[in-house]
């Protein structure tokens, strides 16, 4: 009997002081090499890209931001997030997010009705945020590894997973189909031009301040990047 | 027969009254950090509020106590040893002063602006987790524009004190983009290249 009343309080005991904390956090030597074999070849393309931003894409973003208000940048936002659901939704199943799932296609319906085909975010306001799921993130789900990081021409920061993952999600994108059988590429082209001028016009300021307080902006951008997308992948829980 | 039966409610009593224990001890010590966290964060806020703080021609005067609430709260030197990882063991201990001296420099550089532009966004306090001498403090700020950005910090406990040695913002933690930067930028040249650019960095315009 006393022996049991020592094991209660042993159990107890390890059950209040189990680690909640991921260990690596508590080991100060932690450290971790991101996978990058094709640094030289990542970083020739980090400084293409770069000057294209600094050229076209940043004025771009700054000329969207000065002659449209945030209403109506919101609205453009808003209007191509609800076309591109089809998408976040097909992965949130193959993920198996039944919650989540839910969210999407509820956001969905109201947005496309209530919301006037999109415009406003009205599902917002009825608890259902929006959150982004891509088929790189089903990959690393699934049990597939990162591979090698990579930097894109254009689309930038990424992997051989999320280039593959990104790759899929232009099949499984309704969008797809229904433009190429009424010839409306450019449409699609617009609308995924639009989608990254509204990106970038959204973190300018974001941007100029991790370029200036940067040692390496390269390895900068690349942590970043790495860390984001495993947050993504555990649907931000770790952090939550 | 009696010592039997005292020894049975013993044996029930001594667990219950350990279960209580534990249970006011792990209560007492949830919210010790979050309220450190807390007083943190309320201390520099008052200093930004402070009318008589105010303005460009007050900026000196704000900026040394700004550096000292900060530097209560921050670890600077566990942040140096983090981001350095494996390199801090192979370094001298001038060489650590140096190093924690131009790295907190650089904090202070980079981000005492943004503190500075606070203004009275919210700040709530989620949850916290503590193991041993370790704990996590998550917060989420809502801005203006009714953006919600999750904050959270990691402390550890120095001399009975809870204190910041990194900050996780959105999930991307600062030390770990500094660790990065450092051990790439130790790969390509060296650790002295790294002393280098710290110290273009800081007293950089």
């Amino acid at each position: 009997m006393r022996r049991f009343g020592t094991m209660v309080v042993a159990v107890m005991l390890l059950a209040f002081s189990a680690s909640s904390l991921p260990a690596q956090e508590k080991d100060a030597d932690a450290d971790y090499e991101i996978s990058d074999p094709f640094e030289s070849f990542n970083r020739t393309i980090f400084d293409f890209n770069i000057f294209l931003d600094d050229a076209i894409g940043k004025p771009l973003a700054e000329a969207y931001t000065n002659v449209l208000p945030e209403a109506a940048r919101d609205s453009i936002r808003n209007f191509i997030r609800n076309l591109n659901s089809p998408v976040v939704l097909a992965n949130d199943l193959l993920q198996g997010e039944g919650e989540r799932a839910n969210d999407t296609l509820t956001r969905f319906l109201v947005n496309s009705t209530l919301g006037l085909g999109g415009l406003f975010d009205v599902a917002f306001d009825m608890g259902y945020s929006y959150h982004s799921e891509d088929f790189g993130q089903t990959l690393a789900v699934y049990g597939v590894k990162e591979g090698p990081y990579l930097v894109l021409p254009i689309l930038g920061p990424s992997s051989m997973r999320g280039a593959t993952g990104k790759a899929i999600d232009t099949f499984l994108n309704p969008l797809t189909y229904i433009a190429s059988a009424n010839d409306g590429e450019i449409w699609l082209y617009g609308m995924r031009g639009t989608s990254a001028v509204d990106f970038r016009s959204r973190n300018i300021e974001t941007l100029d301040q991790l370029k200036r307080n940067s040692l390496d902006f390269y390895s900068l951008i690349r942590s970043i990047y790495d860390q984001h997308r495993r947050n993504e992948i555990l649907n931000g829980k770790s952090e939550k | 027969m009696l010592k039997s039966s005292f020894y049975k409610l013993a044996a029930c009593t001594i667990p219950i009254a350990a279960f209580f224990v534990l249970l006011l001890a792990s209560e007492i010590r949830a919210g010790e950090a979050t309220d450190q966290v807390k007083m943190g964060i309320e201390s520099i806020l008052n200093i930004l509020r402070d009318p008589a703080l105010k303005g460009d021609e007050k900026i000196s005067e704000r900026r040394i106590k700004l550096r000292k609430a900060i530097g209560e709260q921050f670890d600077f030197n566990e942040m140096s040893r983090r981001s350095l990882a494996r390199q801090w063991k192979s370094r001298s201990v001038e060489e650590r002063i140096e190093f924690v001296d131009l790295f907190s420099g650089l904090m202070e550089k980079n981000y005492v602006g943004r503190i500075e532009a606070y203004t009275d966004e919210v700040i709530m306090y989620k949850k916290e987790e503590i193991d041993e001498d370790f704990a996590s403090v998550k917060t989420v700020i809502v801005t203006k524009r009714k953006q919600e950005i999750s904050i959270n910090y990691r402390l550890h406990m120095v001399a009975g004190k809870w204190r910041v040695y990194d900050v996780v913002v959105k999930g991307i933690s600062l030390i770990n983009t500094y660790r990065q930067q450092f051990r790439s930028i130790i790969k390509k040249s060296s650790y002295d290249g790294l002393v280098k650019i710290l110290r273009r960095k800081r007293d950089g315009g």
